[in-house]
This record gives structure tokens, C-alpha cells and sequence, in this order.
């Protein structure tokens, strides 16, 4: 089992630095005024696995948007202004990422950012103590100042990938705006359902980022041709369409599996209260997977997307393949699409399936993943709120809820930790 | 500071590219491709000098390089035009290469460029292979996820003595 034992962020949204220490696996509950950065810490922890965090968000809009007075993020050269020098959180913030300081170098850079009147170039930094079965570990991600790119440390050591992040924490979320997911487009149904895939295999997004690659650039040098009009490179475009083929196939197949083993757990969940769902991946090519062997939907996905070229350079994009895929899910006793349900059922099929996917991994990799459920308790009814507090209570993980009001989580009063967060600090009830 | 500016002025002012496989050099032919001692049938393309070394450390190679200077890709603007396949026929041709091998790397665009060159030397009666990929040396096949495994099978060799 991992859970975060302690969190920092500094320069991360509207926290300039805010710690959250002693975390124990169960409730950690944040509850505050809305805008206060509830939403915010939860994202930041999100951040600790692979991918844009919860709120699918770009490095610049987690920057911090005040002037402050901490330091580098993860520059490797001056590490701090004046206020890092007196900072003993900071201090040891920069010195667990590795960064070598000295005290000149430091007083050195305040005397130039006084000088300049200008602050340093600044990155955000989320670091975090977490506890598992094999020990503790120090994770820490954010923006390198110097090339602008999110960079990840494991114990301090820059790591090569930000996917060697989920050896340690996984972490599976729910926020509001997941509430319109039926609703919504496909693609947004298809990345929820890409971040279920790859809590369990942490090689789905490198697939992913590959079959994008090839996409794009099969689009580029079809559109360039276009607005040339001239023929597009054949041959080129056939070593990128060999790459979609390759790299979409083994997208589907990781997607069928997940399909195929989060079943028996839905129905588990659905025991404890939650509705029964049918789950099925529709428009991509999981369906050709389960009628014919791979190569073979390999050579027919190459062959199609050759077809489509015409199209796709006037359209853009590409017609077919594992992009196309929606997940499509039927509230079972109702046989009715989730997209016809009420809110409330909408919001609780969800939830059965977020449970289902934590229970899952917990089986699978006998580790629970860390569950952000930002505002997850107002729109149920008390019963269904009292059902699923059960269920998070008996998962034995670690559960972060978020909230308004305090009093939507009295009844775990004693299961858990509770902070108020005000004035861009965690304060504990 | 200025020992070491002067330094750089002068190294910068004799570095100038192979004319033959585009290595850096100080003189018009870089040392590999004068070295009588390599073995001139086989061409080995690398994407630029720096995957040359990379290969030179190792000693296992003894044949020529080619360095293509790149590799496709339509969103950086780099097509076949600006890579040096040109030239890299022509020396196959001047020697009468029987191998050539792809050391482009397993990203998409190194892929898709080792696939175009494959296609573009189809015709020339040249044997081309690429890097193997797949289980790391001293890789348990436990720990490779799925895409490794696949890639790695699909590139499995034959073992010396087999028949």
C-alpha cells in the first residue's frame, strides 16, 4: 500500500509554499472556501503519477501566478533568493532534489535579484514523502527553469522519464467536471478511460505518445502536400502509417485487457451499492481485435488509413484507428445508456467505476492507488454518500476528498485527517 | 575566458564536415573514411556525429558511416530533401556497399526514416538491417512490458550453431 506521508508545493498554482505533513494512509480531508486551492493540492498530488494531473493542465498554468521569493524550482545552477537562504522548508525542499547549493552562490543571486529588482526565473515544484511496501521514497516533479520542461526526481536523482513516477504512487481522481463525462465528447471518455489503462500499465502512455507522434506527423506532411498541391510523399507517409498501425493495435489490445479484467470488479462493486455497468470500447479498433489475430488488424488498419489519405488531408487528422475509440457505458438494471441517466445516476456510474478500477489495481498490484475525489460528496444523496464513504473506508488506501463544507464529512469524524485550507495554507481541524 | 574563446575560435575555424560521410574533421576526409582497414562493403546510418561516436566507443563496428544529418520529420520541417540520402546512394554505388545498417534510434521519426530508406535502396541489391531492439542485456523478460517483448520476438536471431 503507498500513501503520501508529507506534500510540499511551492510556486504551484496560488501556493507560494504550503506543507502537509504526518499523512497517515485513510481520509485526508481538505475543506475551505471555494477558490481557497483545494482543488489545487489535489491536482499537485496527482502530478506525483505520470501525465498533466488532473485538470489536464499545460506547465504555464501551474505556475504560480504571484511574485515570489523561493528560489529556482528545479534549476541546476543559483538555487535561491533571500528568502530560500531563510527557509528551512525550502532548503530542504532544493537539497532532497539534488541540487547542490552553496551559501555564496545563494547570497550571490539575492544580491543579484535586489540588484536586478527582478525575480529569478522560476519553476513549480511538488515534492512528496511516500510510504509503500518497499519503503519509503521521495518523489518530486515540476518545471526545470532552465530548459522549461517538467522533469521528475525519484530519492533525489533526476530520472530519465516522468513514467518511472507510477513504480511508486498511482493515483485515480474524480472532479466535477468528470460529471458531464457521458455527456461529453468522445475523446474526453477515451482519455479517462487511457488513465485507468495506465495505472495498470504504466506503458500505455509512452504508446499513446507514439501513435500521437505518427499521427501528427502523417498530418503535417499530408497537409503540407495540400497546400503545395502536390502528392504527398508515399513512401513516407507509409513508414508513419506502419507506426499508427503497430503502435494503435497494441493501444486497443491494452485497452481490451483492462476491458476484460475490470469487469469482475464492477460487479463487485455493484454489491456494495453502486449501479451495475456494462462497459464496451466502440468506433476504434478493439472490435477488430476480437474477431481476428493482430497482424492481421495491423495490415487492415495500414491498409485503411492508406485509403483515407485523401480525405485526411483536406479534413485533417486520420479517419480510423485508436483515436476514434469511445467507451460506451449502459447503467445494466435500466439498460439505459449513461448518457440518457439522471446526473445523480451519471455521477454514481462513475464512481462505480473509479472503485472498481482502485480495487482492481489493488488486487493486481497489491498496492491501493491514491484516490483524489475532489467534491465528490455533494451531489450524491446521504445514502449513496454513506455507501461510498464505506466503500473508500474499507479500502484501506489513502483517500483525498475535498469539500465546502465540513460538515458533509462529520460522519468520518475519527477515520481520518481533517485541514482547513485558508490563506493559501493547510490548517488542521 | 579569453584562452578559452581563442581556443574555440580556432577549433571552429579547422572543424569543417567529411565530405564523404559528413563526420567532424580537420581535414577534407575524416580519419574513418581514409582508414584503409574498414571494411568499405558495409555503411552504417546514424542520424548525426554524435550517435557516430556513440557506435565508435563500443569497437564493434569497423565499417564506414554515414551521417544523414537528421531524421524526417514533417513538424520540425525535415524532409527527405534535407537529409543526405543523395549521397548516401552514391557512396553505395562508388563502393559497391552489400550492407547497410539503420542505427536511427526507435523513435517515430527515426522509423519512419529507416523505413524510407529501406524503401529507397529496395531496388539496389543491398542487404539493410536495423539496430535490434527489445530485452535490454541482463533484462528479465518478467519486468519488459508488452511493447518490448512484442518488438524484441519479432527481431529474435538465430543463435550461432543452430542450423
Amino acid at each position: 500500500m503507498s500513501y503520501l506521508t508529507h506534500i510540499t508545493l511551492t510556486r504551484f498554482r496560488n501556493y507560494t509554499q504550503a506543507s502537509l505533513k504526518g499523512l497517515e494512509r485513510g481520509f485526508v480531508v481538505l475543506s475551505g472556501h471555494n477558490g481557497v486551492g483545494k482543488t489545487n493540492c489535489l491536482e499537485a498530488v496527482s502530478l506525483l503519477s505520470p501525465g498533466r494531473g488532473l485538470r489536464n493542465a499545460s506547465l504555464d498554468d501551474l505556475r504560480a501566478r504571484t511574485m515570489d521569493n523561493f528560489g529556482d524550482g528545479f534549476g541546476n545552477g543559483f538555487a535561491g533568493g533571500a528568502a530560500a537562504a531563510q527557509s528551512p522548508d525550502s532548503e530542504a525542499l532544493h537539497e532532497s532534489l539534488g541540487n547542490t547549493v552553496c551559501l555564496a552562490a545563494k547570497e550571490a543571486k539575492a544580491v543579484h535579484n535586489q540588484a536586478c529588482e527582478q525575480p529569478a526565473i522560476k519553476g513549480w515544484v511538488v515534492l512528496s514523502d511516500i510510504e509503500s511496501d518497499a519503503g519509503a521514497v521521495r518523489l518530486g516533479t515540476g518545471e526545470d527553469s532552465t530548459s522549461g520542461k517538467r522533469i521528475a526526481k525519484i530519492n533525489g536523482e533526476r530520472v530519465s522519464a516522468l513514467s518511472q513516477m507510477a513504480d511508486y504512487v498511482a493515483c485515480v481522481w474524480f472532479t466535477p467536471a468528470m460529471s458531464g463525462l457521458f455527456t461529453g465528447g468522445a475523446a474526453e471518455r477515451r482519455r479517462f478511460f487511457d488513465r485507468l489503462v495506465f495505472a495498470y500499465d504504466p506503458a500505455h502512455a509512452g504508446r499513446i505518445r507514439r501513435y500521437e507522434q505518427a499521427m501528427a506527423q502523417r498530418a503535417r506532411v499530408l497537409k503540407d502536400a495540400h497546400h503545395k498541391g502536390v502528392r504527398a510523399d508515399a513512401t513516407w507517409l507509409d513508414g508513419l502509417e506502419l507506426s499508427m498501425a503497430e503502435t494503435g493495435v497494441a493501444i486497443a489490445a491494452s485497452r481490451l485487457e483492462l476491458l476484460s479484467l475490470l469487469q469482475d470488479f464492477c460487479a463487485m462493486t455493484a454489491q456494495l451499492g453502486f449501479p451495475q455497468i456494462a462497459m464496451d470500447l466502440v468506433q476504434g479498433p478493439e472490435a477488430m481485435l476480437q474477431g481476428a489475430s493482430a497482424l492481421t488488424v495491423e495490415e487492415n488498419l495500414r491498409a485503411a488509413l492508406s485509403e483515407s489519405r485523401r480525405r485526411d488531408a483536406i479534413v485533417g487528422g486520420a479517419a480510423l484507428g485508436a483515436h476514434k475509440t469511445d467507451l460506451h457505458v449502459v447503467y445494466a438494471p435500466k439498460a439505459m445508456e449513461a448518457a440518457q441517466c439522471s446526473t445523480g445516476e451519471q455521477k454514481a456510474l462513475l464512481m462505480g467505476i473509479i472503485l472498481a478500477h482502485a480495487r482492481f489495481i489493488e488486487a493486481r498490484r497489491g498496492e491501493m492507488p491514491v484516490l483524489l475525489l475532489d467534491e465528490v460528496a455533494a451531489h450524491l444523496d446521504p445514502r449513496r454518500r454513506a455507501t461510498l464513504f464505506d466503500i473508500l473506508g474499507g479500502m484501506k488506501g489513502q483517500v483525498w476528498l475535498s469539500g465546502t463544507e465540513h460538515a458533509l464529512f462529520e460522519e468520518l469524524s475519527g477515520k481520518g485527517q481533517f485541514f482547513e485550507v485558508a490563506n493559501q495554507q493547510f490548517h488542521a481541524l | 575566458m579569453l584562452d578559452l574563446a581563442r581556443a574555440l575560435e580556432q577549433t571552429a575555424s579547422i572543424i569543417n564536415p567529411c565530405v564523404k560521410c559528413h563526420n567532424l574533421t580537420s581535414e577534407a576526409v575524416c580519419d574513418i573514411c581514409q582508414n584503409p582497414d574498414r571494411d568499405r562493403l558495409s555503411i552504417c546510418v546514424v542520424r548525426d556525429v554524435s550517435d557516430l561516436w556513440a557506435l565508435e566507443r563500443t569497437r564493434a563496428y569497423r565499417g564506414l558511416y554515414h551521417i544523414l544529418g537528421g531524421v524526417l520529420s514533417a513538424i520540425d520541417g525535415i524532409g527527405p530533401d534535407q537529409l543526405d540520402l543523395a549521397g548516401l546512394k552514391a557512396r553505395i554505388d562508388e563502393y559497391g556497399c552489400t550492407e547497410v545498417i539503420l542505427a536511427l534510434g526507435a523513435t517515430v521519426d527515426g522509423q519512419a526514416t529507416s523505413h524510407y530508406i529501406t524503401e529507397m535502396l529496395k531496388d539496389r541489391g543491398v542487404s539493410v538491417s536495423r539496430l535490434a531492439q527489445g530485452v535490454p542485456v541482463g533484462g528479465e523478460l518478467d519486468y519488459m512490458d508488452d511493447g518490448t517483448l512484442i518488438t524484441a520476438l519479432r527481431a529474435r536471431g538465430k543463435m550461432a550453431g543452430s542450423s
